[in-house]
């Protein structure tokens, strides 16, 4: 059981580093994704929130918590993500 | 070291909650006070985009990029060690922690290493408005990963010389969600200083 969970963990540190180095291809070659910046946004902002769920998730062990954590999580995930989105959309 | 059983209690309270309540209402006031240094920065970047991409295009993409691989690594040996202290195999644990100790040392020199870079290019937090916010929110961030290499410095001295016991074990899991927020941090920074287009 334990070695499966130390497993799992492993997966997602692989994940986190494919992720962080997909991020570093698209944010070093912005043309590569859209020409829309709108939409090189969302995606660089959702790849960086859906790490930090995965971290907060696995690393920090909030999925084994109470259920309280996990939505307090979860609203600071949603939150922080769309009120970045609605600042940043005028950039474009 | 623990015993058996005082293992297996240790345990089952983290599976509850892994660390101590107090350290959670800790991470979301940081996290929320963060929140908030981050809307003022994405209001300001999109009523001055110009300004902002000109400064942007100043940073090394790949100094931030490689410090985002270190930091996670370093977060994966700090998972690594709690595994480890709950079982209470303290070698096993004090050597995830000297890894986990590494890659964030490596992560303060790249930062060091790229705050040289911009002081000789006569770049500093007065420069313009994206660089007082590069220099505040990376500086920021910066106390932080210093706090944090202390804690683990700490746990690696306090695990050797005290075994692994009830107590310092409970601290341990804090400290090793404080490192973790470090890590979550800077995965936000990262995007918004160095890849936004």
């Amino acid at each position: 059981m334990i070695s499966i969970l130390k497993h799992k963990v492993t997966i997602v540190w692989l994940a986190l580093m494919f992720l962080t180095c997909l991020s570093w291809a698209l944010g070093a070659n912005h043309s590569i994704v859209s020409d829309t910046i709108r939409v090189e946004v969302f995606i660089l902002l959702g790849l960086a929130f859906f790490k930090i769920r995965l971290v907060m998730f696995y690393f920090m062990e909030v999925k084994k918590g109470p259920r309280v954590l996990k939505l307090s999580c979860d609203a600071w995930i949603i939150f922080t993500f769309v009120g970045l989105i609605y600042v940043l959309n005028g950039a474009s | 070291m623990l015993a058996n059983s005082s293992i297996d209690n240790a345990a089952s309270q983290a599976k509850t909650m892994f660390g101590e309540e107090l350290i959670w209402l800790f991470i979301f006031g940081d996290l929320c006070t963060f929140t908030l240094f981050f809307f003022i920065f994405g209001h300001a970047r999109t009523n001055n985009s110009v300004l902002y991409h000109a400064s942007q295009a100043k940073l090394n993409v790949h100094f931030g990029s490689i410090n985002t691989l270190l930091l996670l690594s370093s977060s994966w040996f700090v998972v690594r060690a709690a595994s480890a202290a709950r079982k209470g195999l303290i070698q096993k644990c004090t050597r995830a922690l000297a890894g986990a100790f590494i890659l964030g040392a490596g992560f303060a020199v790249f930062k060091i290493i790229e705050y040289i870079d911009k002081a000789n290019a006569g770049i500093s937090f007065s420069t313009n408005d994206f660089f007082l916010f590069y220099y505040l929110l990376t500086g920021l961030h910066f106390i932080h990963l210093l706090t944090g290499l202390s804690l683990i410095a700490y746990f690696i001295y306090n695990f050797r010389a005290n075994g692994i016991t009830r107590q310092n074990h409970a601290t341990f899991e804090s400290g090793a969600i404080f490192w973790h927020m470090v890590d979550l941090l800077w995965i936000v920074i990262f995007p918004l200083l160095y890849l936004l287009p």
